[in-house]
């Protein structure tokens, strides 16, 4: 199992994004065998996103063991250990909640998971909000851009070049190794997943 | 020592290393950010800043049906309603998101973080007349308490769902 994980603070949109690479990978794979399964940890009683996830005909699960702050759960584990003794699709998809952190993830994946071949991260962060969320959530963003190995700048369809230019300087000072992509989700180029997937076997 | 897989399966809750909360977690009380108090230099280096969560399911009857726009209008307004609340108290937005399903395999989904409302509806949503929805919603917002969030989120539900149900608007 390949496991992409999106990060990301809360509204920067993963689940849209989420959405097009599902369909991009489901595509891709062609295969009457389940190659693709996601999961989702959600901040209340009721998960929305997972439901748009499903609405969009994609198998989805949701993860209950975890607070806003920490999200590293038994369940994470368990459910990924048991999707490769029953399913063992070739993707797995996870949105954690937007407080998480996603090294936090990975390391609990590393030490317990079992059949993941590889991890990708995809940090997300949201443009028209970056200056507001760098400033009052300095070190839940620098976290979760640290841990990308790739960076989407969602919504750059509403920032102007001076602004998309100061978050691609500010990204590269935390993060220098990701790659980074300006993206918006409402009007999204798929080809941005098979240069992903061309280029690091996402 | 990290714990054995063992371990973390006998758990209903494990927090990352480091984490120093005092933890009497139970499933319950996850999604009910009030319940847990993690620190708030855990979230935001912020104080104060742990967020307030409101969110809700609900069956709604129309039964002189409803058309896919009015209902996307009622829910716009809803959202819009809440956001400028946060807006007007300074208040931070996670998100405020609605999902709607109206039982034919067709849905409305919206979402906001405090500027504009992203709305996506699945093919026949506009077109379709229906009885009855489901309705599921979800705030996320910082700087205020989960009481006045479920009270504000409630009025502004109540209102939009009696109007589009009915046809009539509460003072």
């Amino acid at each position: 199992m390949q496991v992409v994980i999106f990060g990301g603070f809360l509204g920067s949109g993963k689940t849209s994004l989420i959405l097009s690479l599902a369909h991009h990978l489901v595509a891709l794979e062609a295969s009457d065998e389940p190659s693709l399964v996601i999961l989702e940890n959600e901040i209340g009683e009721v998960g929305i996103d997972n439901k748009v996830l499903q609405a969009g005909g994609y198998s989805v699960k949701e993860l209950f063991a975890g607070c806003i702050c920490c999200t590293l759960t038994a369940d994470l584990v368990s459910t990924l250990n048991d999707l490769h003794e029953t399913v063992n699709p070739k993707w797995v998809i996870f949105e954690p909640t937007g407080l998480a952190y996603p090294n936090k993830i990975i390391e609990t994946i590393n030490q317990y998971g079992k059949g993941v071949e590889r991890i990708f991260v995809i940090a997300v962060v949201d443009a028209e909000r970056w200056e507001e969320l760098t400033e009052i959530t300095p070190s839940l963003i620098h976290g979760q851009v640290s841990s990308g190995d790739l960076v989407l700048v969602n919504k750059c369809d509403l920032v102007d070049e001076g602004q998309l230019t100061a978050i691609r300087e500010q990204l590269r000072e935390m993060n220098p190794r990701a790659g980074i992509l300006e993206v918006s989700a409402i009007s999204l180029d798929p080809s941005i997943w098979r240069k992903i997937h061309a280029s690091q076997e996402v | 020592m990290h714990p054995r897989k063992s371990d973390l399966e006998e758990t209903a809750h494990q927090c990352h290393p480091g984490c120093e909360h005092d933890h009497e977690h139970h499933h319950h009380d996850h999604h009910h950010a009030q319940g847990h108090q993690p620190s708030p230099d855990d979230l935001f280096h912020a104080p104060g800043e742990s967020p307030a969560v409101y969110s809700t399911t609900r069956p709604v009857s129309c039964p002189r049906g409803v058309a896919g726009p009015d209902f996307t209008a009622a829910m716009t307004r809803c959202v819009e309603k809440v956001r400028d609340w946060a807006a007007d108290h300074r208040h931070l937005v996670g998100h405020i998101k609605v999902f709607v399903e109206n039982g034919k395999m067709e849905n409305l989904w919206l979402a906001s973080t405090g500027k504009g409302i992203n709305l996506k509806t699945s093919e026949g949503w506009d077109a379709g007349i229906s009885e009855t929805f489901q309705l599921h919603f979800t705030a996320i917002v910082f700087g205020t308490d989960p009481d006045h969030l479920k009270t504000i989120a409630l009025t502004h539900i109540d209102r939009e769902l009696k109007h589009v149900s009915t046809g009539e608007t509460m003072s």
